[in-house]
């Protein structure tokens, strides 16, 4: 159900919990995104929280401005659950900066993306409970 | 906490990113105390190859080559292991005199027990 807080007992069990989301395709090549998104909610809602790095292609699901006509907006999408981890659980950003300078959108990412590098997501691996590659 | 991590790479060189995007991100987990290694399967195996020569034409109209991964690999090889699949090396026809010095074949079996090893496993 969307929107559902996980249940008490789910919460003792993964609350303060970590997952590091990695990314490295585009925002329209496929359904990745989209999943990651849907992934991350149901992951604040058990009160974990989420790092998403943003590598390669993927950095573009980050860049604002998107407006495809007949999709919904990714970059929206995820501006929102960007914005719903201003608190407890957080949902944090990193776009790997080389990436970003090669696609030409290190000055556009929306707002709550930071601009890093492989070694800030060595540290997220190295702290996080669980990673993934996803898309 | 220092993790495992076990980065498998299933797309081509060239035509794709993900071996490109793959060696930097095993190099920089020392960095976090992680210890990293590479596993190239399915069409990545051909990034091991060596004699590997790129360029488009006239780097006058091409501003710079892409940088062979020939070179990207051996300027790694000490900062982690590289391994690569024996089988999927059969399929394409490359032989071990083929293959860059300090890559390391392995198995199926031997890749089974990696990933249950490790902390950490990221499919590119």
């Amino acid at each position: 159900m969307i929107g559902r807080r996980g249940s008490k007992e789910e919460m003792k069990m993964t609350e303060g919990k970590q997952i590091t989301l990695v990314s490295v395709r585009g925002p329209y090549g496929d359904e990745a995104p989209f999943t990651l998104i849907r992934l991350a909610h149901a992951a604040k809602e058990k009160g974990i929280t989420v790092n998403f790095f943003n590598y390669l292609d993927s950095t573009l699901i980050g860049n604002g401005n998107q407006a495809p006509k007949e999709y919904p907006s990714v970059g929206k999408l995820f501006s929102d659950v960007l914005k719903k981890g201003l608190k407890n659980p957080k949902a944090d950003a990193i776009a790997c900066i080389k990436c970003t300078e090669s696609r030409g959108v290190t000055k556009t990412q929306t707002e709550g993306v930071v601009i890093g590098g492989l070694y800030d997501l060595a540290e997220w691996i190295a702290e996080s409970d669980k990673t993934i590659l996803l898309g | 906490m220092s993790k495992k991590v076990n980065i498998i790479v299933t797309q081509p060189p060239y035509g794709k990113e993900e071996v490109f995007g793959a060696i930097p991100l095993a190099a920089t987990q020392s960095a976090a105390d992680n210890e990293a290694s590479i596993t190239l399967v399915s069409g990545a195996v051909h990034a091991v190859v060596t004699g590997q020569q790129t360029g488009y034409g006239d780097v006058a109209r091409w501003d710079k080559n892409i940088p062979p991964l020939e070179n990207e690999i051996k300027n790694n090889l000490d900062l982690f292991d590289f391994y690569v699949l024996d089988r999927d090396l059969q399929k394409r026809g490359i032989t071990d005199g083929e293959i860059i010095e300090g890559i390391k074949k392995t198995t199926i079996s031997e890749l089974t027990d990696r990933i249950l090893e490790s902390d950490v496993t990221l499919v590119l």
